[in-house]
């Protein structure tokens, strides 16, 4: 039996740390993030939150500490838990030579889909990102928004358990903002974890179950809105919230 | 079996998908796309590259005819020791840099592609995807290899009258050997990520200790032993003495000259050993380093990124900074400063200026070593012709520090561009200060090299200014063909300078480079050797005089126009060109 089974928790993030040489970019963080949450990170330039989303991606490693996603040891059964995880990062990657439809193809083949399933899913994913009048053109000629639209397409082809997403507003109109708004927060609530990370408060405000905050490498806050409120001791917007904590973090380490 | 934690369609998930095939197939898609986009107007692009290729390879293939048919005719057995050994040095020099090349491209490809960074977020064993750099790393570094040794071999059969199945053999042969030496290049390329994320340039740095060690060794044995006032057959063979240990029987490269020798000569089952001891080998390392990179790919990874900087911070400026801006105070402070960023980027990144460094040095101890080749006082004749070809090595290192390094810088500034398209400056202006930088930064020491080998071959004064002249104006027209021709063929998209300098532009400009390198020596300085010919030195006649005035003249307009004509190209498309 694995921990999906005996849990609910999509991420669990157990005592990390991750130096690099002597800096230490997160500082045993614990944080579990639970199947249908949409869950926010914010924190400040250089906070950790990359270095963070990296090791949720398998792309690096804990120091200390252990990142499990479903139940899968992210350092140890990497290859079973990337199939459940899709990162969307800020600056996407996408083959210049391929078409949007190939593109989705050979995601749809790297995650070991069935042809049928792949073409089904397509047309879906499609629709919902409004790619139609563009997916058989060479990527190389897309917008910075169609490009966008595409990746995010491709990270839910396969409909994966949990969803990792960077600054994904940079670049996207404001119709296309709110159709993305709309996709995380109905991928929550078909039970798919959502970590999101961005630097646009009113999305995260608005479509936020539950907000991390970062500071030098520690959460330092975590909980709903309301709860960074009492804590913070401010009732304001959530920009005022986050700025109040990530200073008196920085007033306690100087 | 249904995991109930997982949703349905994660259920219908292959389990083990074959990430290999979709790789593949990604693969062929993109090569489909590419070839379409050749069709109609870009079609002067492929055809530009074959004739290229075509012309090298020609060029290889005719030397390498003329040579064999003299050995012939010196009664010199071709299937017997001297061919052999020069087989098996062929090979050894070859592979040796093999290693050397695909190691880099993969260790690029590996750990600093954005392509990588992707795949590596994906459900793709690591072995794959090594596998997948793999052959591209290979691909990228052996087609030379390819260039270079069909026409030789070709030429071999040819002369040797081998059977057709020499022919078929040779792809055989070629495909089997590159696997050697780029599997182990793989793997040093692993253990250097994974063991020494931070100690690469100390990595780099006793590299190139143990080359010139190498170097200085093999010289001093080279020229202490080979003390002969001609080249007779008795220098042939202490030459070639020198070269026994490429002969070694576990060595790959004496078992592909083996086999192709045996197959040259009708000899199948050696043929067929020898082929099967090279497949055997190679795919048995490859398995090695596959099987190295599916424990330590990730980790090396990991380790690249939370080591791979030192994070040492930068106060103060370094002092070869500061010594470059003084040395280049003569130009305008906003154009100063773009070459002072070219530079520190350069010299920040070792992978660049180790392989230059390396074969500076080896052709420093040799101008300083050339001598004592000689019994006795170096003979006219001798000292005109070394001089001459010392000249022309210079030049030929400058041509492949130009193609290598110089012809990418523009297209390294790669999606960014337009930060320097926004910089108050014409845009001509960014193509100059990369001039300027390659200039400045090849042309002293190329001068210095010159003069040295003059020094140490005791050249009078006026061959001398001849050289100089000759280094100058050489210099002057391939760093500004470099950057003129960088500028026509950006390729914005690729991060890797090795990629951008094997690509069509990179190609283009080395072939160019070659030429126009053969074209300015010959009539700058060629027909000023070619009338000294004499047993001693003396003063050309007059019409000789006037002749070696009009070469000058000549290569030293080709050399202008050869600078002027692809910076105004590269110029008028950077201005046309919207970012």
């Amino acid at each position: 039996m694995n921990i999906s089974q005996a849990n609910d928790n999509a991420i669990d993030i157990i005592n990390v740390s991750k130096q690099y040489g002597n800096k230490l970019a997160v500082n045993h963080m614990d944080l579990s993030i639970k199947k249908g949450e949409l869950f926010a990170f914010l924190g400040p330039n250089g906070a950790g939150k990359t270095t963070t989303i990296k090791m949720l991606c398998g792309l690096l490693f804990p120091s200390s500490g252990s990142i499990r996603i479903c139940g899968f040891d992210l350092k140890t059964q990497g290859d079973e838990a990337r199939r459940l995880i899709s990162y969307v990062p800020d600056l996407p990657f996408l083959y210049e030579k391929l078409t949007g439809r190939e593109f989705l193809q050979f995601i749809g083949d790297v995650y070991g889909m069935n042809r049928n399933l792949i073409t089904q899913r397509t047309s879906e994913v499609a629709k919902t990102f409004r790619m139609e009048e563009f997916i058989d053109e060479l990527t190389e000629r897309y917008s910075h928004g169609m490009r966008q639209r595409t990746v995010f397409a491709s990270a839910l082809l396969h409909s994966p358990e949990v969803l990792i997403v960077d600054e994904p507003t940079v670049g996207l109109d404001p119709k296309s903002v709110r159709q993305l708004k709309d996709v995380l927060r109905s991928q929550a609530d078909q039970g798919k974890a959502i970590f999101l990370s961005s630097h646009s408060l009113d999305v995260v405000e608005e479509v936020a179950d539950r907000i991390g905050i970062i500071s030098q490498g520690k959460l330092v806050a975590c909980g709903s809105l309301e709860m960074l409120r009492e804590q913070s001791r401010m009732g304001g917007s959530l920009e005022e919230v986050f700025l109040k904590m990530t200073e008196e973090k920085l007033d306690e380490i100087s | 079996m249904r995991d109930p934690g997982l949703n349905d369609q994660t259920q219908q998930l292959d389990k083990f998908p074959s990430s290999g095939l979709a790789l593949f197939k990604m693969r062929l898609r993109i090569l489909n796309h590419v070839r379409a986009s050749f069709k109609g107007v870009l079609v002067i692009r492929p055809l530009v590259l074959l004739f290229c290729s075509f012309i090298i390879w020609g060029l290889v293939f005719g030397t390498s005819l003329a040579g064999f048919n003299f050995l012939k005719d010196q009664k010199l057995p071709l299937g017997g020791g001297i061919i052999g050994l020069l087989f098996d040095l062929l090979f050894f020099s070859l592979g040796s840099l093999l290693i050397l090349s695909s190691g880099m491209i993969l260790y690029g490809g590996l750990f600093t592609s954005p392509e990588t960074n992707f795949l590596l977020t994906k459900p793709i064993k690591a072995d794959r995807i090594f596998a997948y750099r793999f052959v591209e790393a290979i691909g990228f570094s052996s087609w030379a290899f390819v260039i270079l040794g069909s026409p030789i071999l070709i030429a071999f059969g040819i002369v040797a009258d081998s059977p057709a199945l020499f022919y078929l053999y040779l792809p055989l042969f070629f495909f089997g050997y590159v696997l050697i030496p780029g599997s182990i290049g793989a793997i040093f390329c692993l253990l250097i990520a994974g063991a020494l994320p931070r100690g690469k340039k100390l990595f780099f740095a006793l590299l190139i200790v143990a080359f010139v060690f190498f170097g200085i060794s093999g010289m001093g044995r080279f020229f202490g032993t080979v003390k002969k006032e001609g080249i007779d057959r008795e220098f042939v063979d202490a030459t070639l003495r020198q070269f026994q240990f490429s002969r070694m029987p576990a060595l790959p490269s004496f078992w592909i000259s083996r086999g192709l020798r045996a197959a040259g000569r009708g000899d199948i089952p050696s043929a067929n050993f020898n082929l099967a001891l090279i497949w055997a080998n190679g795919l048995m390392i490859y398995l090695g380093a596959a099987l190295l990179s599916k424990s330590l790919y990730r980790k090396a990874f990991d380790r690249m990124n939370a080591f791979g900087s030192s994070g040492k911070r930068i106060s103060k400026p370094f002092f070869v900074d500061l010594f470059f801006e003084k040395t280049i105070g003569f130009l305008k402070p906003s154009r100063r400063a773009l070459i002072i960023k070219d530079f520190r980027a350069f010299r920040r990144e070792p992978r660049q200026w180790t392989q230059v460094l390396i074969f500076g040095f080896l052709l420093f101890l040799y101008f300083g070593s050339v001598r004592r080749s000689f019994r006795g006082e170096v003979t006219w004749p001798y000292q005109n012709g070394v001089s001459l070809l010392n000249l022309f090595a210079v030049s030929l290192l400058q041509c492949t520090y130009v193609g290598r390094f110089v012809f990418p810088m523009i297209s390294l500034e790669g999606r960014n561009f337009w930060i320097l398209g926004l910089v108050p400056l014409p845009r001509e202006s960014i193509m100059w200060a990369k001039f300027h930088f390659a200039f400045w930064s090849t042309t002293p020491i190329a001068i210095l090299l010159v003069m040295f080998s003059d020094f140490m071959l005791k050249m009078p004064l006026d061959y001398y200014f001849v050289h100089i002249w000759t280094t100058l104006i050489a210099s002057l027209s391939l760093c500004a063909l470099g950057v003129g021709l960088g500028s026509y063929f950006p390729n914005f998209k690729e991060t890797d300078p090795s990629k951008i300098a094997a690509g069509f532009g990179g190609t283009l400009n080395l072939v160019i480079s070659l030429f126009l390198l053969i074209l300015l020596v010959g009539l700058i300085s060629g027909i000023w050797h070619a009338n000294h010919l004499g047993e001693n030195y003396a003063n050309p006649s007059p019409s000789g005089f006037l002749v070696i005035l009009l070469g000058v003249v000549l290569g030293t307009i080709i050399g202008l126009l050869a600078a002027l004509i692809p910076m105004a190209a590269g110029a008028q498309f950077l201005r046309s060109r919207e970012f």
